[in-house]
C-alpha cells in the first residue's frame, strides 16, 4: 500500500505531507524491546535464571571443598569438570537451565507477547495506531528471540563470573579427551550460548501461536509452559521414541557436540533444522490467526 | 428493513462522506447478530453522535469501522477507502479512543504515548517527543506526565488515552464514550475539546449512551438498538421529528385529563399534580381556556420542546438504558 | 467521486485485517503447506540422496572375501552408527555377557578378562538401542574410538604403548601400557570390519557366502557380501557386509535375524574418510583434577557396586565352554547350583522381568526356562546350567539334553 492515494477530501491536510521512512518501521522493534525488559516480570526471570549457575557453583564448591576429584558422573552434563575449570560451570549451567528454566521463561514472555496485549486491551490501540498485524507479530517474535538470547546470556555471564570467582581457569578438556586453550574455550562457550539461544526459536514460535489463540495472558502462559512439560515427559517415553525426533526438544543438549574434537555436527544440523522448521510451521500458523482474528478485547 | 430508517443504501459514496456503510454486518460465532445491515454515513466536518444502549452494537461497529473485526457481510469505507482493506492507509489519519482507555500501567503516561506513537510506521520519530508533549499538552496531562500510567485515576487515563488519539493531526476522531468515568468538570473540558476539533476541520464520530451529550456537541446522530440502526440525520431534524408534549401543572388532575381528552389529546398520562399528554391539533391558547372553562385550576401550562431522547423513545418504544 | 474502486467488494481477505470466513481458513494453508513440505523433504531427500545402486565390475563371492582380507587400510577416520535391536527393552549385564559369548566364542576366548573391566562396560551400552560411534585410526600403533553419549564421550585411545580410556561424564582417566602387538580397540567390536572380520571367521562348510549386487555406503560405492548360515537351527538370517569396492573395507554390518523382522544388528559408516587423521586426534593427556586408574590397581580392586553384576556376570562368563561348531555353537557354563537369577543378582528389575519372559521347558536334561530374544536364546536348566546361542530353543534343549 503506498502513500500516493489522492486526499479526497476538501479539509486541512496537514498529514498529506507525511512521508513514511521504511526505518521507522523499526521504531515498533525499539519500543517493544524496551517494553519487554521494562518488565518487573521479565526481570524477575532473568533474575531467577542469574541466580542458578551461582546456586550450581556454590554447590560445587561446597561438594569438592575437600580437594578436587572426580565426580560419580551424576547430575547435569559437564558437572564433574567444575572444580578443575570454572569455564565448565558455562555449560552445566546451560545445561541445568535449558530442559526447564530457560524454556519456561522463553514461554512467558512469548505465551504473554499477544495475549497479555489482548487482555490489557492495548492490542486495540497498536492495531488502530496503525502497527499492522503482520508487522506486530514480526516484531512480537523478534523481541522474543531477543529475549530468548538475552536469558541465554545471562546464564552463560553469570556462569562464567561465578566459574572464575570460585574455580580455577585455564586450558580446559573437550569430552573427546583433547585440550584446548582457554580463549578457544571462551569462542566455544559463546558458540555454545548462542546454539542454546537458537534452541529455543522454535519453542518461541510455538508459544506466539498459542498466544494468538486466546485473549488470556496467563491462560496462554500457562498453556505454553504446560506444553513445555508434556512434550519434556514423552520425550521420555520409549514408545514414542518413533516421534521423539520431531519433538523441538529433542535435540537440545546437542549444544554439548561443540565440546567435542572435532565437533559433532549432526545432532547440532538438526537441532538448528528442527528450530526453523518449528518457527516456520508455528510461525506461519500464528500469522494466520492473528491476521483472521476479531479483536475483541 | 423495518424502522423509520432515514437514508437508503446509496450507490455513490457521497465525496463528502467520512464513513459510509453498506449493508455492514457481524455475526459473531455463536451466532448472535452484533450488527444487522447497517447503512451508515457520516459527513466530513460533522460531530457525529452515535447513540444506543449498551450492547446494541455500537462498538461492534465500531470496531469493524477500525479493522479490528472483520464484517461477515457488507462493506465500510472510511475516508473513501474500504475497510479492512486500507488500514493502513487510513488508520494514520483516525485517532480513536474505543471502549475505554489501555495503558502500559508500568510506564509512565509519556512512555506509553512514546509506545503508541511508535506503532505507527507513518510516525516521524524526529517529531515524537514534542507531538508526544503537545498532545498531553492538550488534554491537561503535562504535569502528570512522568507518573507511572497505573497511579492515573479513571479520569487521568481516560484524558491519556484521548491524547494518544491526538498524536497526529487527524481527519477523523473516533471516541467511543469518550466521558466515561470522567467528573462533571471533565466532561465539560472534553466537550470543549470535542468542539476545537471539530473547528478545526475534524470529524468527530462520537458515541455515548449520554443523550445530553450528543444534544450539546454533536451536529449529527444515528440511533442504534439491537443491532440495527434506527435512524440517523442531522440532531435538529431528529428532534423535530418528534413531537413536543403539553404539561399542564394542576390540582385537579382528574379532571384536567378529561378535559385534554375532549379536547383531542391523546396519550394522557397523570403524574401526581401533572398531566402531560400529546398536544392535540389546535391553537394550545384554547386548550387553556377549555380547561379553565371547565374550572380547572391550572397552575401551569406549558408545551416542552421534544428532546433526542423523545425521538429514541418514539421510534423503540422503550427506556434508553435497556440492553439490546 | 471517481469510478467505484475495484476494491469495493473486498471486504474480507486481500490484505492482512481480518476478513470472512473462507479467507481466515484459507491462511491455514501456509502453515499446512510449510508442513507439508517439511515433510516431503524429509521423506524424499534421502530417496533423492540414494542416486539408486552403483554399477561396479562384476566380483565372486571368493574375490570379495579375499580382497577384504587383503584390505590393508591403516588411515581411516569417521562416523559409525550402531543399532542393536534383540526384541527386549535393555538387558544390560546379562546381555552383554551374552553377545561376547556369541561373538567370542567362536572367535576363541574373552581375552579381556577382567582387566578392563572400564571398556567392557561400555560393550555393554552398545548391545542395546543405537549409538554412534566415532573412529580413527593411523597405522596398528594409533587408534581411537569414541562412544558418542548425551553431552559426554567415552574415549578410548592407543597411542603407541599407551591406552587411554577416558569417560568425560565422571572425568576419570583409565590407563594401561601396552607390550607386543594386543590391540585393544578388539574390545570393542566398533567399526564394522570388527563385525565383519567375526562373521567371516565363520566362513566354512557351514557357510553360503554370494555376492548380492551393490550399494552405496557413507558416500561410497560398496559391494553386498551376504553370508547365510546352511544349518538349520540357527536363528541367524543373513549377515550382509556392504565391501568398500575400492579399498575393500567393510562399511556396513547387518545382521537379520531367521524369524524376519528388522535387523538385530546393524553397524555402519555414515561418514568415512581414508586420510590421515589429524595429529592431534591421538594426542591424550589426563585432564587437570581427572582420577586416573591404573589398569594393575583396576584389576585388584573390587568392581564398583553399580557394575556388579556385570563384573559376576563377566566372571562367571570365565568359565564358559563351547558346545557345538559355526552357526550353532552354544556357550555352556555352571551358574554354580542357582537357578534363574534373582532380581539383586541380575541387577535391579532385570530378574522379575526375565521370569515373566520366559518360556518353561522339559527334556532329557530335566527342566528350565528359556529366554528368547530375536537373536540369542539362552536356556537356564534348574540346577543352574546355563546355555546360550544364537540357536532356536530346540537346538538348546538338544545341547542340553546332549551334555547331560
Amino acid at each position: 500500500m503506498s502513500r500516493a492515494e489522492p486526499e479526497t477530501a476538501g479539509s486541512g491536510t496537514p498529514e498529506a505531507a507525511r512521508t513514511p521512512n521504511p526505518l521507522w518501521s523499526l521504531g515498533l522493534l525499539r519500543g517493544e524491546l524496551l517494553i519487554t525488559f521494562r518488565r518487573w516480570r521479565t526481570l524477575a526471570l532473568l533474575g531467577v535464571l542469574a541466580a542458578v549457575p551461582v546456586l550450581v557453583g556454590i554447590a560445587v564448591k561446597i561438594e569438592t571443598g575437600d580437594g578436587p576429584s572426580g565426580g560419580g558422573g551424576e547430575g547435569p552434563a559437564f558437572i564433574s569438570q567444575i572444580s578443575n575449570n570454572g569455564l565448565f560451570l558455562v555449560f552445566t549451567a546451560l545445561a541445568a537451565t535449558l530442559p526447564f528454566f530457560l524454556p519456561m521463561a522463553v514461554g512467558v514472555v512469548a505465551g504473554d507477547a499477544i495475549a497479555g496485549e489482548s487482555s490489557a486491551g492495548t492490542l486495540r490501540y497498536l492495531l488502530v495506531a496503525p502497527a499492522g498485524r503482520t508487522r506486530l507479530l514480526l516484531t512480537k517474535y523478534a523481541a522474543v528471540m531477543a529475549f530468548c538470547l538475552a536469558a541465554t546470556l545471562v546464564v552463560a555471564v553469570s556462569a562464567l563470573a561465578v566459574g572464575a570467582l570460585l574455580f580455577p581457569l585455564g586450558d580446559l578438556t573437550t569430552i573427546s579427551g583433547t585440550r584446548i586453550g582457554y580463549a578457544e574455550g571462551l569462542g566455544r562457550a559463546l558458540l555454545i550460548a548462542l546454539v542454546v539461544a537458537a534452541s529455543l526459536v522454535g519453542f518461541a514460535a510455538l508459544g506466539l501461536f498459542v498466544s494468538t489463540l486466546t485473549g488470556s495472558g496467563i491462560g496462554a502462559m500457562a498453556t505454553t509452559v504446560g506444553l513445555l512439560i508434556t512434550v519434556q515427559i514423552l520425550d521420555q517415553i520409549p514408545q514414542l521414541d518413533a516421534l521423539q525426533p520431531y519433538f523441538f526438544s529433542h535435540y537440545w543438549l546437542s549444544f554439548a557436540d561443540l565440546m567435542r574434537e572435532p565437533v559433532y555436527w549432526d545432532d547440532l544440523v538438526r537441532n538448528l533444522g528442527l528450530q526453523a522448521l518449528y518457527a516456520a510451521v508455528f510461525g506461519s500458523a500464528a500469522w494466520a490467526r492473528f491476521t483472521a482474528k476479531d479483536i475483541t478485547a | 428493513m423495518a424502522g423509520p430508517s432515514v437514508t437508503e443504501p446509496e450507490p455513490e459514496r457521497a465525496d463528502d462522506a467520512v464513513i459510509s456503510t453498506r449493508g455492514l454486518t457481524k455475526r459473531y460465532r455463536g451466532g448472535q447478530l452484533a450488527v444487522d445491515g447497517l447503512d451508515l454515513t457520516v459527513p466530513a466536518g460533522s460531530v457525529f453522535g452515535f447513540l444506543g444502549p449498551n450492547g446494541s452494537g455500537k462498538t461492534t461497529t465500531i470496531r469493524m469501522l477500525m479493522g479490528l473485526i472483520g464484517p461477515t457481510a457488507g462493506s465500510a469505507r472510511v475516508l473513501g477507502r474500504p475497510m479492512p482493506h486500507a488500514a493502513r492507509t487510513v488508520l494514520p489519519r483516525v485517532g480513536a479512543l474505543i471502549e475505554g482507555p489501555a495503558l502500559y500501567g508500568f510506564l509512565s503516561g509519556r512512555d506509553n504515548l512514546l509506545r503508541y506513537d511508535e506503532a505507527d510506521p507513518t510516525a516521524d520519530p524526529r517529531t515524537r517527543r514534542e507531538r508526544v508533549a503537545a498532545a498531553l499538552d492538550r488534554v491537561g496531562l503535562a504535569a502528570a506526565a512522568g507518573k507511572k500510567a497505573k497511579a492515573y485515576s479513571l479520569g487521568m487515563k481516560q484524558r491519556l488515552g484521548l491524547a494518544a488519539a491526538l498524536l497526529q493531526p487527524r481527519r477523523l476522531l473516533v471516541l467511543d464514550e469518550p466521558t466515561n468515568g470522567l467528573d462533571p468538570q471533565g466532561m465539560r473540558e472534553i466537550r470543549t475539546l470535542v468542539r476545537e476539533l471539530a473547528s478545526d476541520g475534524t470529524t468527530v464520530f462520537l458515541s455515548s449512551h449520554l443523550l445530553d451529550e450528543i444534544e450539546q456537541v454533536c451536529t449529527h446522530a444515528a440511533v442504534m438498538a439491537r443491532g440495527r440502526l434506527i435512524i440517523q440525520g442531522a440532531v435538529a431534524d431528529l428532534s423535530a421529528g418528534a413531537r413536543g408534549r403539553l404539561v399542564v401543572t394542576t390540582p385537579d388532575a382528574g379532571e384536567a385529563a378529561r378535559v385534554l381528552k375532549e379536547q383531542g389529546a391523546g396519550d394522557v398520562v397523570i403524574a401526581e399534580d401533572r398531566v402531560t399528554a400529546e398536544p392535540p391539533d389546535r391553537d394550545p391558547a384554547e386548550v387553556n381556556a377549555a380547561l379553565v372553562a371547565a374550572g380547572v385550576r391550572v397552575r401551569g401550562f406549558a408545551l416542552e420542546r421534544a428532546s433526542l431522547e423523545d425521538a429514541f423513545v418514539a421510534l423503540t418504544g422503550e427506556g434508553f438504558d435497556v440492553a439490546g | 467521486m471517481a469510478p467505484i474502486d475495484s476494491d469495493d467488494n473486498t471486504t474480507a481477505g486481500a490484505g492482512e485485517e481480518p476478513g470472512g470466513g473462507r479467507s481466515r481458513a484459507a491462511r491455514y494453508v501456509v502453515p499446512v503447506a510449510v508442513m507439508g513440505l517439511a515433510a516431503a523433504t524429509i521423506g524424499l531427500v534421502p530417496a533423492l540422496a540414494d542416486s539408486g545402486d552403483p554399477d561396479l565390475p562384476k566380483v565372486t563371492a571368493e574375490e570379495l572375501v579375499q580382497k577384504i582380507a587383503e584390505s590393508d587400510v591403516q588411515q581411516l577416520s569417521g562416523t559409525v552408527r550402531i543399532s542393536t535391536d534383540l526384541g527386549l527393552p535393555d538387558l544390560g549385564g546379562l546381555e552383554s555377557g551374552m553377545m561376547s559369548g556369541m561373538a567370542g566364542g567362536p572367535g576363541g576366548g574373552g581375552k579381556d578378562g577382567g582387566s578392563s573391566a572400564d571398556p567392557s562396560a561400555k560393550l555393554t551400552e552398545l548391545a542395546s538401542g543405537s549409538h554412534t560411534l566415532r573412529v580413527a585410526a593411523d597405522g596398528p600403533d594409533r587408534q581411537k574410538v569414541s562412544l558418542l553419549e548425551d553431552a559426554a564421550e567415552y574415549s578410548l585411545i592407543h597411542d603407541g604403548k599407551d591406552v587411554w580410556g577416558y569417560d568425560s561424564k565422571s572425568n576419570e582417566v583409565y590407563h594401561s601400557t601396552q607390550e607386543g602387538g594386543e590391540r585393544p580397540e578388539k574390545d570393542v567390536p566398533a567399526t564394522p570390519k570388527d563385525f565383519a572380520d567375526q562373521a567371516l571367521k565363520a566362513i566354512d562348510d557351514t557357510t553360503s557366502v554370494k555376492v548380492a549386487g551393490t550399494a552405496q555406503v557413507a558416500g561410497r560405492d560398496a559391494y553386498r557380501l551376504v553370508v547365510e548360515p546352511r544349518q538349520k537351527g540357527s536363528t541367524v538370517g543373513a549377515v550382509t557386509v556392504a565391501v568398500d569396492a575400492e579399498t575393500g573395507t567393510p562399511l556396513k554390518f547387518t545382521l537379520t535375524p531367521a524369524s524376519g523382522g528388522a535387523a538385530v544388528v546393524d553397524a555402519g559408516f555414515t561418514k568415512v574418510s581414508f586420510a590421515k587423521p589429524d595429529a592431534s586426534t591421538f594426542d591424550f593427556a589426563p585432564p587437570k583434577g581427572a582420577k586416573v586408574t591404573e589398569a594393575d590397581e583396576k584389576a585388584a580392586k573390587a568392581p564398583e557396586p553399580g557394575r556388579k553384576a556385570e563384573g559376576d556376570l563377566a566372571k562367571e562368563l570365565d568359565g564358559l565352554k563351547v558346545i557345538g561348531e559355526g552357526w550353532n555353537s552354544i556357550a555352556a557354563f555352571d551358574t554354580g547350583g542357582q537357578g534363574l537369577p534373582t532380581g539383586a543378582e541380575a541387577g535391579g528389575d532385570l530378574g522379575g522381568f526375565l521370569g515373566s519372559l520366559g518360556d518353561q521347558v522339559k527334556g532329557d536334561f530335566g527342566s528350565g526356562t528359556v529366554f528368547k530374544t530375536r537373536l540369542v536364546n539362552a536356556l537356564i536348566t534348574e540346577d543352574g546350567k546355563v546355555y546360550a546361542g544364537a540357536v532356536t530353543k530346540d537346538a538348546l534343549v538338544k545341547a542340553a539334553d546332549a551334555a547331560k
